[in-house]
């Protein structure tokens, strides 16, 4: 029996990924700090406190909508992403993140390329409730704004769809400092994202549920 | 002695006249020497090729010969026949199951109808009615049997004479429903009836007419639709000779004209008129006959057609049963041929695709029974060209994600009867319907080079379940007859996710 690409491969390698990022980064960080003590003993040095944080991420993106995910044939996705955020006041963090969900599939009769992309925007705020040296568990809620398109390639009577969404957010993670200026960072994010389309879908449904999960790590540039 | 009748009998008597581009055959069907009558024979054939021919026998019973393959064997009595005191008119048909419908009567007393298929009769049965005389049967596309007959009823006037049909639906044991269909209620007998292709009832009858103390009879024609309801009604005779008319019978062609005939008894001379419902004019009376006054009476005539043309026969001048054939351009008839061998008093006939027959009876007593036959009279019919062959629809859906559109693919092959043929096709008609419209609502859609064997039917919305039909223009513009679609298949469902294309390339433009 095949296994369907996409279904599970994706999700299998993304847990690989997260696995070793888990499973290496405390060593590198651990050695990291170590080497640092051996410069500069400071028992008492408090956590630094930067104001700014730039970074990168790669995750796995599950929708909820299980018409799209099926009509495109994948449960899930593996983008990368951006983020930003400043620090404001009492460990809370204004926090700005972008990545970019795509699929593609062939059109059932003609096998035209059918292709969706949708631009996420987050907008939150993050709170530190606890702002170790070396860990800096997070919680956070926000908004999300969804840009998405529908288009396809060659000659066909189908027409390309555009449409915008917005919706909710509450994530979940940690920074892991490896070093002043430079930390990883796991998360989980929950989003709520639903659209009320105007015409019904092929399928029946006339709202299309966007929302979904969001899991992944990242590489942070603190200062 | 008795077995050498027979055997002469059934080797009957054949006798061909020459100088016609069509063959005449008469065979005596009915034993000679016989103390009593045999009289007014009837014949009737079905697509399978299997012949009826019936008769009154000298013992007053409804005897008949059958033929399926080979030659003719007697059956004797019909199961169930009466012993008639007055036998006179009489008619069969045959349905489109090939089984044959006969009703005959005893004047003035009843009618009895019986069943025959499959060279088995089902037992002759009394017709509820009381009867007059004379009788036409006719066929609907549903194989109703429609019956014109005549009936006697007591009026203020005293005894009068109705014209009245009845039915009988096609799996229904005898006629019902039965409806006086006459106007002027004075002596109206002499039916005959015929169904054009929209199953209206176009009746004929000897209908009274009564000016003054001056009655006379005129051949009246009545057409009622499907629902039995009186659409047209015409004094059909009497503009130009206000006389005595007898007998009057009704053919329709294969354009929905109308010939009617009738013998007018003062001028002893058969008439007939032609009406076009197309344009509906009625063509002047013309005179069939052009023979010698004769002695009166017999008035046994019938009009029958055959493809666009009518042909007429019945007992001329000198008693002997005659051919003509109707010309429409000047409204005149043309004798063809001769078709009896002997002076006779009694005569009808039957089409089918090929040949004429023509039963009688002689005159001379004890009377019997002849079947003529007329080969190759009707020209053949023209090659018609035949709609495509094995039109095949695919229902398709093509979709994206938040669209898509239902759109049929109709694939069709040439018929090869037209090919067979010669026939040039020039294009090719695609029409279309919803599946639970009534049949005649199709629309056409798009007109095709006669080499395409493709299309698509891009403008299917949801929802929508047709069903299709391609015909054939030949080189001369003649199209071929829709054809009602069979095995087209239903809505496509459910809705198609992407997998492989089935096409790998696209069509829309």
């Amino acid at each position: 029996m095949k296994k369907r690409p996409g279904l599970t491969n994706p999700m299998k390698s993304t847990a690989k990924t997260l696995l070793f990022v888990l499973l290496t980064f405390p060593f590198f960080s651990a050695a990291s700090l170590m080497a640092g003590q051996e410069e500069a003993p400071a028992p008492e040095e408090k956590p630094s406190q930067t104001r700014f944080r730039l970074g990168a991420y790669f995750e796995g993106w599950t929708l909820n909508d299980k018409n799209l995910t099926s009509f495109f044939g994948h449960s899930q996705r593996n983008p990368g992403g951006f983020e930003a955020s400043v620090h404001t006041m009492f460990n809370i963090d204004v926090w700005v993140s972008y990545r970019k969900y795509s699929d593609e599939t062939k059109t059932p009769v003609y096998g035209n390329t059918d292709k969706f992309a949708m631009s996420g925007t987050s907008i939150g705020l993050i709170y530190r409730p606890i702002v170790w040296k070396i860990l800096e568990p997070f919680i956070g809620a926000g908004a999300e704004f969804y840009s998405y398109q529908e288009t396809i390639e060659g000659q066909t009577q189908l027409r390309p769809t555009t449409g915008n969404a917005s919706g909710l957010h509450a994530q979940a993670g940690v920074y892991i400092n490896a070093t002043k200026f430079l930390s990883g960072k796991l998360f989980v994010r929950l989003n709520r994202v639903k659209e009320a389309l105007e015409q019904a879908l092929p399928d029946g449904p006339s709202e299309l549920d966007l929302g979904g999960k969001e899991f992944g790590v990242g590489l942070i540039f603190r200062f | 002695m008795k077995r050498l009748i027979i055997v002469a009998v059934f080797l009957g008597i054949a006798l061909n006249l020459p100088a016609q581009d069509f063959e005449v055959t008469i065979r005596r069907m009915t034993p000679e020497g016989l103390s009593s009558n045999q009289k007014f024979p009837l014949i009737a054939e079905n697509a399978d090729g299997e012949k009826l021919y019936i008769y009154r026998g000298s013992d007053r019973k409804s005897h008949y010969y059958y033929k399926k393959d080979g030659d003719w064997t007697s059956g004797g009595i019909i199961p169930g026949s009466p012993t008639y005191d007055d036998y006179w008119f009489s008619d069969i048909v045959v349905d489109s199951t090939g089984a044959f419908h006969y009703v005959s009567e005893d004047a003035d007393a009843a009618l009895y109808y019986g069943y025959f298929q499959d060279g088995a009769w089902a037992a002759m049965r009394k017709v509820l009615i009381r009867h007059e005389a004379t009788l036409g049967l006719a066929v609907r596309s549903d194989d109703t049997i429609v019956l014109g007959s005549a009936f006697k009823t007591q009026s203020p006037k005293g005894v009068t004479k109705d014209v009245i049909i009845g039915f009988k639906p096609k799996l229904a044991a005898t006629f019902a429903n039965f409806m006086n269909i006459t106007r002027d209620h004075e002596s109206s007998t002499m039916v005959d009836v015929a169904v054009d292709s929209k199953d209206n009832s176009w009746v004929v009858y000897k209908g009274g007419f009564v000016q003054g103390n001056t009655e006379t009879m005129q051949a009246v024609l009545v057409v009622l639709d499907k629902a039995n309801k009186e659409i047209y009604w015409k004094n059909v005779s009497g503009e130009p000779y206000p006389a005595f008319c007898w007998y009057p019978t009704i053919a329709l062609n294969a354009e929905g004209q109308a010939m009617v005939s009738w013998m007018m008894s003062q001028k002893r001379y058969y008439f007939s008129r032609f009406y076009d419902p197309a344009t509906e004019k009625w063509a002047e009376v013309t005179q069939i006959t052009t023979g010698p006054l004769r002695p009166w009476p017999t008035m046994y005539n019938k009009v029958i057609s055959a493809g666009s043309d009518f042909y007429w026969v019945g007992v001329d001048t000198d008693r002997m049963v005659m051919l003509y054939k109707y010309d429409p351009e000047d409204n005149t008839w043309t004798y063809l041929a001769k078709l009896s061998s002997v002076a006779a008093n009694w005569c009808s006939a039957y089409v089918n695709a090929e040949n004429l027959y023509v039963s009688w009876d002689a005159i001379a007593q004890p009377t019997v029974c002849y079947l003529t036959t007329v080969s190759n009279i009707f020209p053949p019919p023209p090659i018609k060209v035949q709609s495509v062959s094995n039109l095949v629809v695919e229902r398709k859906f093509e979709r994206s994600f938040f669209s898509g559109y239902h759109f049929n693919v109709l694939t069709w092959e040439a018929n090869p009867v037209n090919t067979e043929e010669g026939i040039i096709i020039s294009a090719h008609h695609v029409y279309r319907r919803e599946r639970t419209a009534d049949a005649t609502q199709w629309t056409q859609i798009s007109v095709l080079a006669a080499d395409v064997y493709t299309f698509q039917d891009n403008n299917v919305p949801a929802g929508s379940d047709y069903v299709y039909a391609v015909t054939c223009v030949d080189s001369n513009a003649n199209e071929s007859p829709i054809e009602e679609p069979t095995g087209q298949a239903s809505k496509t469902t459910p809705l198609p996710r992407p997998k492989s294309p089935s096409i790998p390339s696209p069509v829309d433009k």
